[in-house]
């Protein structure tokens, strides 16, 4: 207790709370912008950080996070273009509601739900992060090894262009993960003779020119211009009445908040999963036990109570494995472990004992922030929705300015640049085949850790064979199943999709002969 | 029809650019001393393992759109995104050799006026915010020195 009181004083300190609120704003717009992303933001302002105190850098970066997933319900509401993918579920339902003249309501129900989520995370994590940091000094080398494989897993399981194509790029991290002069040995590897890949491709500029560098080339593309033909000023022109809901109608949704919150924190808590995930489960769920299932999709404040709860409960939930384990729970939680590492914070039991003074006031800072974005929210949604307003053509040349200046700005190294460039272009080529680059960015994090560990393994092992060695110990077992179940459970049901899909087209085939 | 004989899945492209990515890096690994090379020859294995798969993939992709039982069809690939890609090349070049600040004076309205803003008035106001907000927090605030090469 005595912890959270002197965080507190922390957290109310000048300092922390302009942090929180650029962080705040920021992320507001980054998410309120149709193909811009919370990871994008999070990877554009972390350089900005490096000459801050370690609380305040890190506070603004988790503060983003939350915020952009509330953002981006915002153009998802007034413009049916969500910010986000975490704000494709609300996108119906808002914007039926917008057409029906009641835009405000659902920026009113989404501004309120997406903050309760998000304390509630925020709370969540204060309390379970401890506990199970305790828990993960049960966690020997063989386990940490497991459960970064089981993040890789995860993440690559949920990838659109399939499980393949999402093992392969892990895959690909983890060997850029490779490049450098081995921690233990000293050997250079794969360096060439290059003295500036000594210490490896940086993780700052590798993830800017994965997600800064290739939405610019997609954006050259495709036309994202949310203001097409004044769409956004005439939505908002619309707009009228009041952001509150009379609170007798809350009763309605105290159920469907609760649950939504609880299905996002756990969504948040299984590495890899991100908010989308999380809000479509909790509005699917939402549908299935509404007394009305009729309205969602047509204009239900249920549906959106629903989806903006988890998503923005998924972000707390993302960070509980991320401070204990330093397994990030999403790709903007992977993005933050690179703050939090760039800061000298490494993710485990020393995070809530030995620097406590500086975890705590970044948790709290996380919860407490979701009251700033509730409050700029019900005040200024409609006037962030005017973001849009501003052109691709201008954007899009800024943010390779600033990309640039935050790759060159972390060590002060020209290769570091040019490494931006280089993952620009791949992870351009990666999105455009299928690949997402979510997976590459956690290999990238926890590459270290899995060779570390794996290293480790090996030595803990003598001359058992590392295989039995594995199969020894209770907690490898478990997340090897784990492992299995979430590679295995995709495959599967892709499988059983295109059999059905065949089946239906030979029907369709027959009846026609 | 003609162009549905011709069809060959990316899939084949990616899994054959993986495969020899990776067998280049393995043979490689393989002959690092002791542990050195363990994890990144497990890594680059199976990465091996997972291109073949994703050949095989692109193989069944390419003989079912050939022979009319499925319509896969490759990502479409424009010119404007590589042009982009060159313009930061060049960007990135010349702010080794004329500095930071020089160059992305020329280098922002330039790009501003591809990505098809004619609008002078947006991209001079633009441009000046970019770089006053650059200097102020970047030099003046966090000491961060940005490359100066011959000008500014």
């Amino acid at each position: 207790m005595e912890i959270i009181i002197s965080s507190l004083q922390t957290v109310f300190t000048f300092e922390v709370l302009i942090a929180m609120l650029i962080g705040v704003l920021f992320g507001m717009v980054v998410g309120a912008l149709p193909g811009f992303t919370g990871t994008m933001g999070v990877a554009l302002l972390l350089p900005i950080t490096i000459g801050m105190e370690p609380i305040p850098a890190l506070s603004m970066l988790v503060c983003l996070y939350t915020a952009s997933t509330y953002g981006g319900s915002i153009t998802a509401i007034l413009i049916h273009t969500p910010g986000t993918a975490a704000s494709a579920a609300t996108a119906d339902d808002g914007y039926a509601l917008t057409l029906q003249g009641r835009g405000m309501q659902a920026i009113g129900m989404s501004t309120v739900t997406s903050c309760i989520g998000g304390f509630l995370s925020g709370i969540a994590l204060i309390f379970i992060s401890p506990w199970l940091a305790k828990c993960s000094l049960l966690f020997g080398p063989g386990e940490y090894f497991f459960v970064a494989l089981f993040g890789l897993s995860v993440i690559a399981s949920l990838c659109t262009g399939g499980v393949v194509k999402g093992l392969l790029s892990a895959c690909l991290g983890l060997f850029v993960a490779c490049i450098g002069i081995d921690t233990i040995t000293s050997y250079a590897r794969f360096t060439y003779g290059f003295n500036g890949l000594g210490a490896g491709l940086g993780l700052v500029p590798t993830l800017i020119g994965l997600f800064s560098i290739s939405q610019v080339m997609i954006m050259a593309e495709n036309d994202v211009d949310a203001n097409k033909d004044g769409i956004v000023s005439k939505a908002i022109s619309k707009l009228k009445g009041t952001v509150f809901i009379p609170l007798v109608e809350w009763k309605n949704y105290i159920i469907p908040v609760l649950r939504s919150y609880i299905i996002g924190l756990f969504v948040g808590i299984l590495p890899g999963a991100g908010g989308d995930i999380g809000s479509w489960i909790a509005y699917n769920t939402g549908k299935q036990q509404s007394k009305h299932p009729e309205e969602y999709g047509k204009g239900s404040l249920e549906g959106i109570a629903c989806s903006e709860t988890a998503n923005n409960s998924v972000c707390g939930g993302a960070l509980v494995p991320l401070l204990t384990l330093g397994v990030p729970g999403s790709a903007t939680a992977a993005v933050i472990l690179g703050g939090f590492t760039m800061h000298g914070l490494i993710p485990g039991n020393d995070l809530f004992t030995v620097q406590a003074h500086m975890t705590y006031p970044i948790m709290i800072a996380f919860a407490l922030s979701n009251f700033l974005m509730a409050a700029i929210g019900l005040l200024a949604a409609r006037y962030f929705a005017k973001v849009t307003i501003i052109p691709i053509s201008i954007l899009a040349p800024c943010i390779i300015v600033f990309a640039t200046l935050g790759s060159y700005a972390v060590q002060y190294n020209m290769v570091d640049v040019w490494a931006m460039v280089i993952f620009g272009a791949i992870g351009y080529f990666m999105r455009k085949n299928g690949m997402a680059t979510a997976p590459i960015v956690l290999a990238l994090v926890l590459g270290p850790m899995a060779e570390g560990r794996l290293l480790q393994s090996t030595i803990a092992a003598r001359s058992t064979p590392l295989l039995l060695y594995f199969m020894s110990r209770p907690i490898c077992v478990v997340v090897f199943f784990l492992i299995i179940i979430s590679i295995g459970v995709p495959v599967y049901q892709n499988f059983r999709a295109k059999r059905k899909t065949k089946a239906a087209g030979s029907d369709t085939v027959e009846a026609e002969e | 029809m003609k162009e549905e004989k011709k069809f060959i899945s990316i899939d084949i492209f990616l899994g054959v650019f993986c495969a020899v990515f990776a067998v280049i890096f393995l043979v490689q690994a393989l002959q690092f001393p002791g542990q050195v090379g363990f994890f990144p020859s497990l890594v680059l294995a199976f990465m091996l393992f997972f291109s073949l798969i994703t050949l095989g993939i692109g193989v069944y992709k390419t003989v079912q759109t050939r022979k009319g039982n499925a319509d896969y069809a490759n990502p479409e690939m424009k010119r404007f995104p590589f042009i982009v890609l060159a313009t930061i090349v060049i960007y990135v070049f010349c702010m080794q050799k004329i500095g930071f600040f020089v160059s992305t004076a020329v280098f922002l309205p330039c790009e501003m006026l591809l990505f098809g803003q004619r609008k002078v008035l947006p991209i001079v106001i633009s441009t000046a915010i970019v770089l006053v907000f650059l200097y102020f927090v970047f030099v003046m605030q966090l000491n961060i020195y940005m490359p100066d090469g011959l000008l500014f």
